[in-house]
């Protein structure tokens, strides 16, 4: 199938199955997007700058639909998600920014590499931590103390002493979130949490799709009708 | 396989099915009446267009939902 502004012949079945993949990815674990659907656009020839528009325009579409979904179930926090949309929007702007400075200072690429290696690696071995501490607490758990029929009164993860040490916390202004069943935590906390991680979303769609965005810039203000 | 499992999966299936044929209705539908002008906003006045494409995306996705679901909720009502 011919596409005529991205001017690129994609075959409808590979967008529905690669839509298909992202879409679950993202019900299940909230990201799936930028991940896939970025370079599996890249794979059949798109040019960077479409990919990366079409993958944040799908995000879009794809957030809506499993928020909705989410929220039927109830497991979605209005309040929380305000409250973060609001650092994560300042800290992608920020991670923008200091990818442009980066840029201008000449050394981009390297840091931003090194950055990404270390990160992504801690967070492998962060969560590989993590999985294993909650399923050896789980099994020593359900050894002693399974009931049939029973309601865990705690969350055994091994995010739990972490939690319980954020939580205690009291900087103020400290809110509630009843709907996450969190009776108190400083608002900073979740501001820090959310901006952190959009300077990171920031730094990484600037630094992977350098040439998208820049693409996408000089095609602006050399088209005829676009632009400015 | 339980037959909780079975029934999820079986559920999950036709609401699958449902949507997809919803959803390539809906592409052809856009296509066929809406592709030239896209086309041409998409050269004239992209900003407008990028909005126009937006709304179209979430409107698929909300439209859509709502109405597989609604389906969904007819044929279990029919079923039972």
């Amino acid at each position: 199938m011919f596409f005529p502004i991205s001017g690129a012949h994609i075959s409808p079945i590979y967008l529905v199955i690669v839509g298909f993949l992202v879409g679950i990815l993202g019900g299940f674990f909230g990201v799936g997007g930028s991940f896939i659907a970025g370079p599996a656009l890249r794979l059949v020839g798109l040019d960077w700058n479409f990919a990366v528009g079409t993958d944040l325009a799908h995000i879009v579409g794809k957030s809506v639909v499993a928020a909705k979904r989410h929220r039927a179930l109830g497991n979605v926090d209005l309040r929380l998600g305000l409250i973060m949309a609001i650092g994560t929007i300042a800290g992608a702007e920020a991670g923008a920014q200091l990818i442009q400075m980066l840029k201008r200072a000449g050394n981009v690429n390297l840091i931003v590499s090194i950055v990404a290696i270390v990160v992504y690696l801690s967070i492998s071995a962060f969560m590989l931590w993590e999985s294993q501490k909650t399923l050896r607490s789980q099994k020593r758990r359900s050894s002693k103390e399974k009931v049939k029929g029973a309601i865990a009164k705690r969350d055994k993860s091994a995010f739990g002493p972490a939690t319980r040490a954020i939580q205690r916390l009291k900087i103020w202004p400290m809110i509630a979130l009843p709907t996450s069943g969190v009776k108190a935590i400083s608002l900073w906390m979740i501001l820090l949490v959310a901006f952190v991680g959009g300077v990171f979303g920031g730094f990484r769609r600037r630094w992977l799709h350098p040439d998208a965005v820049d693409g996408l810039c000089a095609r602006d203000s050399h088209s005829p009708g676009g632009g400015h | 396989m339980k037959q909780g499992t079975a029934r999820t999966l079986r559920a999950f299936a036709i609401e699958l099915g449902i949507y997809a044929l919803l959803v390539t209705g809906y592409f052809f539908l856009v296509l066929h009446l809406l592709g030239g002008w896209l086309y041409g906003l998409e050269v004239h006045h992209r900003y407008t267009y990028a909005s126009v494409a937006i709304l179209l995306i979430i409107g698929q996705a909300v439209v859509l939902e709502s109405v597989t679901t609604l389906l969904l909720r007819l044929i279990r009502g029919r079923s039972e």
